[in-house]
């Protein structure tokens, strides 16, 4: 997604700077919500205020609510009853556990890097097992790794006076 | 009324998926599966399926279909508005005060603390699938489904490579010639 949006407003039309895109990048990431939505909201605002993020929004959540609405009509995936189908969803859902995987191989190269985050993500791997609301994981985390950079910042502005 | 509640269920998930769709799978599960029983633990991994599969993200994907099983078109667009509403307003208070988050430790912590958080909810995801494909719980013991845990091998070797909607299309044209045998 980031890197189209940087062609085509930075390279194409020149509406954007490259300093925007890296201020882009960093908002998706702190706003709450979906980086797709972010990234569009970002670029209308930047060229047309909050009217210009709306409709950004819009586009891009549109064409796929129009496909997965079709898609629903179509295949009612609640309560399906045809054997082939049934037998071609068990292997996909063992194609996206794979690709799931791989992705948390991914992301896990790299959250893991110094020794403070072991005893963290054991802490988070506990609570995820016994059952928490997913809801506190998040909070507990964001909250954590906050205070924990603040603690680590005030210290060492301690040891240079 | 179901629309209502369907936006409101979606804004809190709207609030909480930071830094990519994958937050959501987790908590999806726990309201549709677990707490209400409105689809069994396989019909929520197909729907997720179906969201990886046509372009889009994911989340927003997973939204319309959940809103449109509830109350077709107009539940699948307050599902979906409800999970975009924070995200907008919060994006354009926050670019009004770009300059005041930039480089404070507290916004530099809370983004590690989300990272982490987004490898906790991608590991509850894998759980999650490989107790509705590879693992069979039926009878009391634990069974290893081998085409499954050979597709799953294989998927984790090529997802480097090879597109996942591609791998996804593929895996699905096995199972459904497995089937005729």
């Amino acid at each position: 997604m980031i890197p189209v949006i940087e062609n085509t407003f930075v390279k194409k039309h020149k509406l954007l700077k490259e300093s925007d895109i890296v201020d882009m990048i960093g908002i998706t990431q702190i706003v709450p919500g979906l980086i797709a939505i972010n990234s569009a909201c970002f670029v209308g605002h930047k060229l047309a205020g909050w009217k210009g993020a709306f409709t950004a929004t819009l586009g891009v959540i549109l064409p796929s609510m129009i496909i997965i609405m079709i898609i629903a009509v179509l295949f009612p995936l609640e309560n399906l009853s045809n054997l082939h189908l049934l037998q071609a969803f068990q292997c996909i859902r063992a194609c996206v556990l794979g690709v799931f995987i791989f992705l948390a191989y991914r992301i896990g190269k790299k959250v893991l890097r110094s020794y403070i985050d072991l005893p963290l993500a054991f802490l988070l791997l506990v609570l995820l097992v016994s059952k928490i609301n997913s809801v506190w994981i998040i909070v507990i985390s964001c909250v954590s790794g906050a205070l924990y950079e603040v603690y680590i910042r005030s210290k060492l502005m301690g040891k240079k006076k | 009324m179901i629309a209502l509640s369907l936006f409101l269920q979606f804004l809190k998930y709207g609030l909480l998926c930071f830094g990519g769709g994958y937050m959501i799978i987790p908590l999806l599960y726990a309201d549709l599966v677990e707490k209400t029983s409105t689809l069994t633990p396989e019909s929520y991994g197909n729907l997720l399926a179906v969201s990886q599969m046509t372009p889009g993200a994911v989340s927003v994907n997973t939204a319309t279909y959940v809103g449109f099983m509830q109350d077709s078109v107009w539940g699948s667009i307050a599902a979906t508005l409800g999970l975009c509403t924070p995200t907008f307003i919060l994006c354009v208070i926050i670019l009004s005060f770009l300059n005041f988050y930039k480089n404070k430790p507290w916004a530099i912590g809370f983004l590690k603390g989300i990272k982490w958080a987004a490898f906790i909810m991608i590991l509850s995801a894998v759980i999650l699938f490989a107790k509705i494909s590879v693992l069979d719980f039926s009878n009391g013991s634990i069974k290893i489904n081998l085409l499954e845990l050979g597709i799953m091998a294989v998927a984790i070797c090529l997802a480097k490579k090879v597109p996942f909607t591609v791998l996804l299309l593929l895996s699905a044209c096995i199972g459904w010639g497995v089937s005729y045998l």
